[in-house]
């Protein structure tokens, strides 16, 4: 039990190590033991990565190495050696590109984008797109108009959200099915809360499109808001 | 062994494609108990749309939003450090003695996060690398970049020439204004005090990569004999 603990409590450690610090602070050998960790959750890791790294070197030779090259390591099971199998997979799945966002470079793509979300929207909605600095499309949150206007927003899991993205640049778009795209009193309301709100922790508001009927209207190009110029 | 778990090994090893959810409960699978990994996966991929965005995001966030364990926090993240740890490795005892070479090597170092960074790379005179290392993390619209510990870093390492990067997390490579600015700055303040600034490299997550010597006119630079401009696009 004594040396379960003491395992676990070295396991805990270097996971810590690695959410706080990054890969940076492990050496190759303690991150190929975090792997195993997940492959052999009752067994001491620690000679069997050793083990590893001698044969194979780097952490990037071991991730390659094929199935049958690995189980002759002792202490490498097949189970182990299809988990680090995954783990390499996982790792060229995330070093792969992703696939390329819109841009809405200018105000009539923007007008389009949100043309084409609300099409076939039957309530007062508001869209807020999250922007790259190259005006790429990197996320999207939605709430309801009357969430603002009754006081009852949704600020924090909105800011929470354009945080967890990484963007400084937002676009707001607001529907109104049943009539023009002419922004009325609750509509500047809305994009004057969303501006001052955000503004202080960094995140800007380009635009504020109005959207109705099949067609939109741009509180910018308008000049009929103060917005942000870069 | 869980059922779902025992199908969906059975699935992947025998080389069949899986879905992104499948592929995610798959991995939970070793982190999360029975049932759970299931249900934290479908909480993952609500909350972060994809694999991807799950392993770059915060993972103390990660576990509070998704009501995910430690275990499964550390696993994602180990995804993205993983990944650029055999990004920098593949680029093997690297000398960092062309543009090329210092944006395939700083593309790979500054791989992962959604926060811009600026890193520093130290070089002898043989441009081999000493250390690199964080100089500064900030918000994606600005990285206020410190003279002064770039100036300690490469004194600490009795550096020959000093590398400076940064990462534009959500947009290209492309510098800016306030980058040209900022390069000319830096070299002006390293100079001051005798240190050369070899290069400023920008990267971007499509692992684009630009160089500052290549895109400054030409003298912008002190010149750094042995390091070549290539005018290879990354």
């Amino acid at each position: 039990m004594a040396e379960d603990n003491l395992h676990s409590g070295h396991r805990d450690r270097l996971r810590q190590r690695l959410m706080t610090f990054g890969a940076d602070a492990l050496c190759e050998h303690e991150l190929l033991e975090l792997i195993l960790f997940y492959a052999l959750p009752r067994v001491n890791t620690n000679d069997i990565a050793h083990c590893l790294v001698n044969r194979f070197g780097t952490i990037n030779n071991i991730l390659n190495a094929p199935q049958s090259e690995l189980e002759s390591v002792r202490g490498v099971g097949g189970s182990t050696a299809e988990f680090i199998r995954l783990m390499r997979d996982m790792c060229a799945d995330y070093e792969a590109l992703p696939p390329e966002a819109e841009k809405l470079p200018d105000t009539e793509s923007l007008c389009r984008y949100f043309t084409g979300y609300f099409s076939g929207t039957a309530a007062d909605l508001c869209l807020l797109i999250s922007l790259s600095s190259d005006l790429s499309v990197i996320g999207r949150s939605s709430f309801s108009a009357a969430s603002i206007m009754n006081g009852n927003s949704e600020i924090k899991r909105i800011a929470a959200s354009l945080l967890r993205s990484g963007c400084s640049r937002i676009a707001l778009g607001i529907v109104h099915p049943d009539r023009p795209p002419v922004p009325d009193e609750d509509d500047f309301t809305i994009a004057r809360f969303i501006a001052e709100r955000l503004e202080p922790i960094g995140i800007f508001l380009e635009d504020c499109v109005i959207c109705g009927g099949g067609k939109a209207f741009s509180m910018k190009q308008s000049g009929a808001f103060s917005f942000r110029r870069y | 062994m869980d059922n779902m778990k025992k199908l969906l090994r059975q699935r992947y090893f025998a080389d069949e494609k899986l879905s992104e959810r499948e592929r995610l409960i798959l991995l939970l699978s070793y982190s999360e108990r029975g049932k759970k990994a299931e249900e934290i996966a479908d909480n993952i991929l609500s909350v972060y749309g994809s694999i991807r965005n799950a392993a770059d995001s915060d993972p103390v966030l990660l576990m509070r939003e998704c009501k995910a364990g430690k275990q499964t926090a550390a696993l994602l993240a180990l995804i993205p450090q993983l990944s650029r740890k055999c990004a920098i490795l593949s680029c093997g005892n690297m000398l960092l003695d062309s543009t090329s070479a210092a944006k395939r090597y700083f593309s790979a170092y500054m791989r992962t996060g959604t926060k811009e960074k600026t890193v520093a790379a130290a070089v002898d005179k043989q441009f081999r690398i000493i250390s690199t290392e964080l100089i500064s993390e900030g918000e994606p619209s600005a990285v206020k970049v410190s003279f002064r510990r770039i100036a300690e870093f490469a004194f600490r390492h009795e550096a020959a020439y000093i590398f400076a990067a940064h990462i534009h997390t959500s947009g290209a490579a492309t510098p800016s204004d306030k980058d040209i600015s900022a390069t000319l700055s830096m070299k002006e303040a390293l100079s001051a005090i005798d240190i050369i600034l070899a290069d400023h490299i920008i990267t971007a997550p499509d692992r684009s990569a630009v160089s500052m010597r290549e895109i400054l006119p030409a003298g912008t630079f002190p010149p750094v004999a042995g390091y070549s401009t290539t005018g290879e696009q990354l």
